[in-house]
């Protein structure tokens, strides 16, 4: 059977990684072991992790409890901003090829 | 890059900078060279072995011969203890950085250059001796010896810093029946640190807090010490066997990132604020 065509310059849309998320950077969902062929929405969220069932989740409590704590970072630092977070998980193209980063 | 056997049979470290895959496929050459290695002892071993038999069947018949192959096996046999050098002595350590590469390939750039030092055999070095109490004539060495050590960045611009140090002691003392006993046992300390960047997770204590230190390691490990700054988090266990090490820095490394995944979210949403 003929593997179903990658339109040029497809980008997965889907998070991998193990210890944090990122980007997928394959360039067709064909054959990948991590969304088993575009069978598998989240890769990031389905991996295994020893016995931590519960990685990528959190009580609201717990981040209540965080955010409460750093808001006097935010309040006094203005050098963090949203789309430093939003990076990780939509990092630029660059960001791979980028030798200084890595 | 070829790698040079005798060279590692007789100095036992390997040490080089290079992207994760260049690493991986050294570490696979090096996992082929102890299979020869151990192979080639085996074979001595035998030869020894099989030498030491057709001579005393031999001693039989014709003695000066006989007693010649004999001492000629005993030497074959006493050489193959030495035969393979130090790529046969510790092969566990191998597996052990070839895992730990692995688990954490996905996480780092196909160029991201990581320096890895492998020894898989060195001299221990003595940190100190002292009279053991308990037993008549006790005394008691301890040793150590750093035998992994892996730095590099990863795709989020962290810095990750492994090391691994086997811990010896031995104990020396005399028994009821007057006796000398040596009893040795082993540990080894497994060092995590994640030095990341603030821009990505701005601090991360008050995550660690939220989490109460929720950082699980296997039965075979004992967590030692957990220390959260504003630039980084080490974490520090002590495991009992050696096929527990790689599990150990992974379940470190998952529950250290257990935290800068909430602090990452954090600051999210704190920006949004």
């Amino acid at each position: 059977m003929t593997p179903p065509s990658v339109p040029p310059g497809w980008k997965c849309p889907k998070r991998t990684g193990f210890l944090f998320p990122h980007q997928c950077t394959r360039l067709t969902p064909v054959g990948c072991p991590d969304c088993q062929g575009g069978q598998v929405d989240d890769p990031y969220a389905r991996r295994a992790r020893y016995s931590y069932s519960d990685y990528d989740t959190y009580d609201d409590s717990m981040t209540f409890f965080a955010l409460d704590s750093v808001a006097h970072h935010f309040e006094n630092s203005q050098d963090f901003t949203e789309a430093d977070g939003e990076t990780l998980v939509t990092p630029q193209d660059a960001f791979e090829d980028d030798m200084s980063a890595s | 890059m070829p790698l040079n056997q005798q060279q590692l049979e007789k100095e036992g470290i390997y040490e080089a900078k290079a992207p994760l895959a260049a690493l991986l496929a050294d570490l696979d050459q090096i996992a082929r060279f102890t299979e020869i290695a151990a192979a080639r002892k085996k074979r001595h071993a035998k030869i020894g072995g099989f030498t030491m038999l057709g001579g005393l069947v031999l001693a039989f018949i014709l003695t000066p011969l006989g007693v010649l192959a004999i001492v000629v096996g005993l030497g074959w046999w006493i050489y193959s203890f030495f035969a393979g050098g130090k790529l046969v002595k510790h092969p566990v350590r191998v597996g052990v950085a070839t895992e730990r590469l692995k688990m954490i390939q996905e996480d780092a750039g196909a160029k991201a250059q990581f320096s890895l030092k492998l020894a898989l055999a060195t001299k221990p070095v003595k940190l100190r001796d002292e009279a053991w109490s308990h037993r008549k004539n006790g005394k008691q060495e301890f040793f150590e010896e750093d035998w992994f050590a892996l730095q590099g960045q990863l795709l989020d611009g962290t810095y990750l810093n492994d090391d691994v140090k086997e811990l010896l002691r031995k104990r020396h003392f005399t028994n009821p029946r007057g006796k000398s006993k040596t009893k040795t046992r082993t540990q080894y300390l497994v060092n995590v640190r994640l030095s990341y960047p603030a821009s990505v997770y701005a601090d991360a204590r008050p995550a660690e807090k939220a989490l109460h230190g929720q950082i699980k390691v296997g039965t075979g490990a004992m967590l030692r010490a957990v220390r959260v700054n504003e630039k980084a988090i080490v974490l520090k266990a002590v495991v009992s066997q050696d096929r527990e090490i790689a599990t150990t820095m992974g379940m470190l490394s998952v529950g250290a990132y257990r935290i800068l995944n909430l602090a990452r979210k954090v600051a999210v949403k704190g920006a949004n604020k």
